[in-house]
């Protein structure tokens, strides 16, 4: 799946580049714009480095380490930088940024911590205090971070995008509604946001309002050639929850031809063809799930039905054990996600 | 009974969600998805149904007080209109004493039965009946219906959490407490109870499902430790325990045949039960909601013993593997094609479970190419029944529904603890949500419910037992579609006629398929008179029975619009 780093660009800000700032600076905003994070990483952190960067060539020069996932030899760099300008806020925020994809949360709030002391209204440091709050399952915490970085940064789409994330994982589907729509206001094409309101429309049991965003979303992403395959799972599921299998086929090949290695979209596709009793024809795909995800009790359980569906009776009673053994496996918690893992 | 998270659908955002709880918490809908139509009314006040259920709730929030109660549609005098019996709680203490049991002393606590009138309407006769409940002091779940000495008149058995009543039908209005000289000594926590003929020998024995090994003593605190936000406990916190079968010996005693046939060996957290004979083998099987452990079906083997068969035949987990919280449970013929389907209610984020009979002893979850999941996802089910409610032949979905947790509105904002019925039409096997009355708009904490014609008009009428509050009469105001009401009079096999098989077949092809049992969705009980919707039909093709015994009977070109009694052949 393509990252929709390029997509988020215009999401992020209202804000306009310094016509002051040395060529590196400019450069460096122009390929990551142009999906050249390679080169856009190496122009940013010159930029940085000479101490010309402002708050916008830190964010994108943070977001460049998320495609590219070098996020070690980032924080070699940014602590090097660190030791010339101790109490450079940027710099603090892309080391608090790197530590978080590496899931150090510790490292991360201590970093973050420092910055917000050193500049207390910059909006980055307290989505970036959320996120870790997230982490650390300190829900509240981390809706009024997200609220705050909105107060700071009210034009900013991707922040009300994510607290109606987390509104929608809280179950507030009011909440969530209402900030996926404020998304979409500031950006009327941002997929993700539709996405979000088809599932907190769902989540309220509005049925028409939810398959109308849902296909929204759907055809936001296949206008802008975005290879995002949960919209269409998603969607696909939705479908075949109201008995609409017809409809729900076309958008799970849709989504295997996008990502053939989902394992949702494998189990999804597996599970319908259940319902259209095309048994064989399921066994392939829930195969697959499983087979993408060993730890996938639910695509087990699956195959030993339509196994024993299609008549295979002693398949069937072997899949079932196996199942058994899974379920036991992970009721036993991390040792046994840990086998699972090492089979995946 | 459980608040388990249902799936959360949470799409491509995994940033967000490294070590988030999912509670995947929801609202009912509170738009209708069609305007009201007029199939039901509500008349309980009309017709001077004044119960009123007393759960007796406490600051400890003593699991029991939230699971009640149960309802029951029977003639238990023999006058061709149904009665109504209700199941109640007693009296709590806050906390419960050491030792302490339910006291029911208090009017207000007693069970009740109304006896329907000649204009039908009905009288508390709870009194003379004797059967308040008192003085057993317990407090009560659920009901069961069956006339299980084969007198003629059908006799009650109430559950009660640490123990049962059997209440023998004097056939003078009044019944009599028999439950020591039964044999009926079984205590724990009893929630639903069925009779039927397990081994077809002419005596209905009784199946007892048991939720939990839970105390007052061994309560504890759950939810959050926040001013009003404590919750009733979810079920992981207590061990599981098993049903209790006792079989019939034909003389008035019963004996607990739990460990020799089997049933004992599964522990569950059993809340409903219902029956049929879904191998056509015969024999009567039962299957059982689990509450957020794996359901059970047990297989009759023909030889007084059952083997659990829930994992292998595709009725024990949902079509995700997952287990889910069974409370009620139907078993019958949704789709007229001759084998009974299992549908199993459960809590918002579960979506029912419909499991569709694929034949040869297996089972499909068909609850999404129903459309029943889409429906049902944000709902929380107790009691429920196929029925044909405007008698178009097709089988729909009755359930009574409300949150387990009565301060859900405080921890989940979308949820509500009080919720409208669902009335399910079932259009060739594909489900739709029909709002058939203004009922079907009032939230209620519904629990039991049972279902039989009341006014005799031939369209199937619903009483509802609501926690905490006055019952819903549900009256059909029937319609045009043309029916037909069967009522069986064993010989041979049980006097009910319980376990018995109907195939109806009209001249349109139409073949409808009943299995004649009381035991009915959560907690309670249904009239055995079976009354099968023939559309446009004027006359039954064909009406063939299957007896307990295996003795066959058929009958042809049978007119609509009446309540046929059919006596089981003696030789």
């Amino acid at each position: 799946m393509k990252l929709p780093i390029r997509g988020l660009i215009l999401l992020l800000f209202g804000a306009s580049v310094n016509a002051q700032e040395p060529a590196s600076c400019e450069t460096g905003l122009a390929r990551f714009r142009s999906g050249d994070f390679d080169a856009a990483q190496d122009f940013l952190w010159e930029c940085m480095e000479s101490g010309s960067g402002n708050e916008t060539h830190a964010l994108y020069l943070a977001l460049t380490y998320r495609p590219l996932k070098n996020y070690k030899a980032g924080l070699t760099r940014t602590q090097k930088a660190l030791r010339t300008f101790p109490e450079n806020v940027d710099l603090l925020y892309i080391a608090a940024y790197l530590h978080y994809r590496r899931n150090e949360t510790k490292d991360s709030m201590i970093l973050a911590s420092k910055a917000y002391r050193l500049a207390p209204n910059d909006w980055r440091i307290h989505q970036l205090f959320a996120l870790n709050y997230i982490s650390f399952d300190m829900v509240e915490a981390a809706k009024l971070s997200l609220q705050r970085a909105i107060s700071l940064n009210p034009k900013n789409s991707e922040l009300h995008y994510q607290l109606a994330r987390l509104y929608f994982t809280l179950g507030s589907f009011v909440d969530s509604i209402e900030e996926s729509k404020q998304a979409l206001a500031l950006s009327p094409d941002y997929a993700e946001a539709y996405h979000n309101l088809a599932l907190s429309y769902e989540g309220n049991g509005n049925v028409a309002a939810a398959l109308q965003n849902f296909e929204k979303a759907v055809e936001l992403n296949r206008k802008n050639k975005r290879q995002d395959e949960w919209p269409l799972i998603d969607f696909a599921t939705y479908q075949r929850m109201g008995g609409q299998p017809d409809a729900a086929l076309p958008l799970l090949e849709e989504a295997l031809a996008i990502n053939p290695r989902s394992s949702k979209a494998n189990y999804e596709m597996g599970e319908l063809l259940r319902d259209l009793k095309k048994y064989q024809d399921a066994k392939k795909f829930l195969q697959a799930s499983f087979d993408l995800d060993p730890c996938n009790a639910r695509a087990l359980y699956g195959l030993a039905l339509v196994t024993r569906l299609s008549g295979d009776m002693p398949g069937s009673v072997r899949l079932m054990k196996q199942f058994k053994e899974l379920e036991a496996d992970n009721k036993e918690g991390e040792a046994a996600s840990r086998k699972c893992q090492t089979a995946r | 009974m459980a608040q388990a998270p249902g799936e959360a659908r949470i799409g491509n955002c995994l940033w967000l969600i490294p070590a988030l709880v999912l509670f995947g918490s929801a609202a009912p809908s509170r738009r209708p998805p069609t305007g009201p139509s007029s199939a039901f009314e509500e008349v309980a006040e009309k017709l001077n149904v004044h119960f009123q259920h007393e759960p007796s709730p406490t600051s400890n929030k003593y699991l029991l007080e939230t699971m009640g109660g149960g309802v029951a549609v029977f003639d238990y005098d023999n006058d061709g209109r149904l009665d109504i019996f209700f199941t109640n709680g007693a009296k709590l203490s806050d906390p419960m004493p050491k030792g302490a049991a339910p006291d029911k002393t208090d009017p207000k606590y007693w069970n009740r039965l109304y006896h329907q009138n000649a204009d039908g309407t009905f009288t508390d006769v709870t009194e003379h009946a004797g059967v308040s409940g008192m003085p057993e002091a317990g407090y009560s779940m659920g009901v069961a219906v069956g006339d299980y000495d084969n007198d003629g008149y059908e006799d009650l058995f109430v559950t009660t959490y640490g123990g049962g009543v059997l209440y023998h039908n004097n056939g003078d209005g009044t019944f009599r407490d028999v439950t020591t000289q039964a044999g009926l000594g079984g205590g724990g926590w009893m929630a639903s109870a069925g009779f039927f003929d397990y081994n077809n020998d002419g005596h209905l024995d009784l199946f007892v499902t048991r939720y939990l090994d839970w105390s007052f003593e061994t309560n504890i605190y759950c939810g959050d430790r926040v001013p009003g936000q404590r919750a009733y406990c979810h079920p992981k916190h207590f061990p599981p325990v098993a049903s209790l079968l006792y079989r019939n010996n034909g003389n008035g005693t019963f004996t607990d045949v739990s460990i020799e046939s089997g049933i004992a060996a599964h522990k569950g957290k059993s809340l409903g039960v219902a029956f049929a004979d879904y191998d056509n083998d015969g024999n009567p099987d039962v299957f059982v909601a689990n509450d957020s452990s794996q359901c059970f079906l047990f297989h009759n083997n023909g030889h007084g013993g059952f083997d659990e068969v829930g994992l292998e035949s595709g009725a024990g987990f949902n079509e995700n593997g997952n287990v889910f919280a069974g409370m009620g449970v139907d078993f019958a013929d949704y789709d007229n094609d001759g084998h009974p389907d299992i549908v199993v209610t459960d809590l918002s984020n579960e979506r029912y479970v419909l499991f569709r009979n694929a034949g040869g002893g297996l089972f499909s979850d068909e609850s999404s190419s129903s459309g029943l999941a889409r429906i049902t996802m944000l709902l929380s089910g107790w009691s429920t029944k196929f029925i044909d409610y405007d008698n178009d032949g097709w089988k729909d979905l009755f359930v009574a529904q409300g949150h387990v947790l009565d301060n859900i509105e405080k921890t989940s904002g979308n949820l509500t603890y009080e919720q409208p019925p669902l009335l399910a039409r079932n259009s060739g096997g594909k489900f739709s949500r029909l709002i058939a009355g203004e009922a079907f708009l009032h939230p209620r904490a519904g629990r039991g419910a049972a279902f039989g014609d009341l006014n005799g008009d031939g369209f199937v009428d619903i009483v509802v037992a609501n926690l905490g509050q006055r019952p819903s009469v549900l009256r059909n105001r029937g319609g045009s579609n043309h029916w037909l009401g069967i009522r069986l009079l064993g010989t041979r096999s049980n006097r009910d006629g319980i376990g018995s098989q109907i195939l109806v077949t009209t001249a349109d092809g139409n073949r409808q398929s009943y299995f004649v049992s009381t035991a009915v969705g959560y907690l309670s009980a249904s009239d055995r008179r079976v009354i099968v919707g023939l559309g446009a039909a004027t006359t039954a093709k064909s009406v063939a029975i299957r007896w307990p015994g295996g003795t066959l009977q058929e009958l042809s070109n049978i007119r609509s619009n009446q309540m046929l009694d059919i006596t089981e052949p003696r030789r």
